[in-house]
């Protein structure tokens, strides 16, 4: 079965973007060429991308015209969007996920192939740890408080128990954490 | 100057509610009090020995405080009446209760 796994930067406080949509200039702290190398490392072990609608439209709007390795990447990869609402931004190898969100998350993980993973797309991230379908988390903690924005953790919620899996220490100051979701969370 | 520094035992999604215990802070309907208890370890603890260990003032705000005032002088006592669940060599109670 394939994993699910969660990858985002987010603040000492939380957010994964300010307070409006797309507000990512925090994302300056922690870039560089370490993290660059971890995101191109990383997307050799993704098969597909699982997205929320506003995410997968800024991402749709915004790779579809970059050029490089990441672009390359972005461009190609299966993506799955999930929504109630009918997508209509076009991006190759994208589609809907149009059957009931349980079933249809349990087909996509019984597929064969590469890891399944979330960018940004909290309300999704939210609904998938509520369903147990999390694997693993990534997060690249940002050394900044930045007050105000927008919650990457959904709240009121189910706690979820986590194994820390590794750290490790950037040199622009950010830390990435990868913790694994604790077998007795996990779903039968 | 002196410094002030913020510590501060935190989840992953920003809580830094009633980690000692359930009846530590129960605000707002809170149930899952205790929830720092058991990554509680060696390496914890040291950490925990090592911020106590240099003479430090503590600043707090009136809930934190009353808290600890409730809990920290009278945690000898606790460890005579249940010495599994109550340390008595505390580093952290030792250093407030001076």
């Amino acid at each position: 079965m394939r994993k699910i796994v969660i990858w985002d930067v987010m603040t000492l406080d939380g957010y994964f973007e300010g307070v409006k949509p797309w507000d990512l200039g925090f994302h300056d702290t922690v870039w560089g060429k370490e993290l660059e190398d971890f995101s191109l490392e990383q997307a050799k072990d993704i098969g597909t991308l699982l997205f929320g609608r506003k995410t997968y439209e800024g991402m749709a709007a915004y790779w579809s015209k970059e050029r490089g390795p990441i672009a390359d990447f972005m461009n190609s990869v299966e993506k799955v969007v999930v929504s109630n609402t009918q997508i209509k931004t076009p991006w190759n190898n994208s589609h809907q996920l149009d059957t009931n969100f349980g079933d249809a998350i349990r087909t996509l993980k019984n597929k064969l192939g590469k890891d399944i993973y979330v960018f940004g797309s909290a309300y999704l991230t939210s609904e998938l740890l509520k369903h147990k379908f999390v694997d693993e988390i990534r997060i690249c903690l940002a050394p900044i408080i930045l007050g105000a924005g927008n919650p990457l953790f959904k709240s009121p919620t189910d706690s979820t128990s986590l194994e820390l899996l590794e750290t490790r220490q950037l040199k622009t100051g950010g830390v990435t954490l990868r913790y694994k979701v604790a077998a007795k969370e996990k779903s039968k | 100057m002196r410094k002030i520094i913020v510590q501060s035992f935190i989840t992953l999604d920003g809580v830094m509610q009633s980690p000692g215990g359930p009846h530590e802070d129960p605000t707002g309907g809170f149930t899952y009090g205790g929830w720092a208890v058991s990554y509680f370890d060696e390496s914890m603890m040291k950490f925990v020995g090592e911020s106590a260990a240099k003479p430090f003032a503590l600043l707090l705000g009136r809930r934190t405080y009353e808290i600890f005032a409730a809990h920290w002088p009278y945690v000898n006592e606790k460890h005579k009446e249940n010495p599994k669940e109550n340390a008595l060599d505390d580093p952290f109670a030792e250093a407030l209760n001076i």
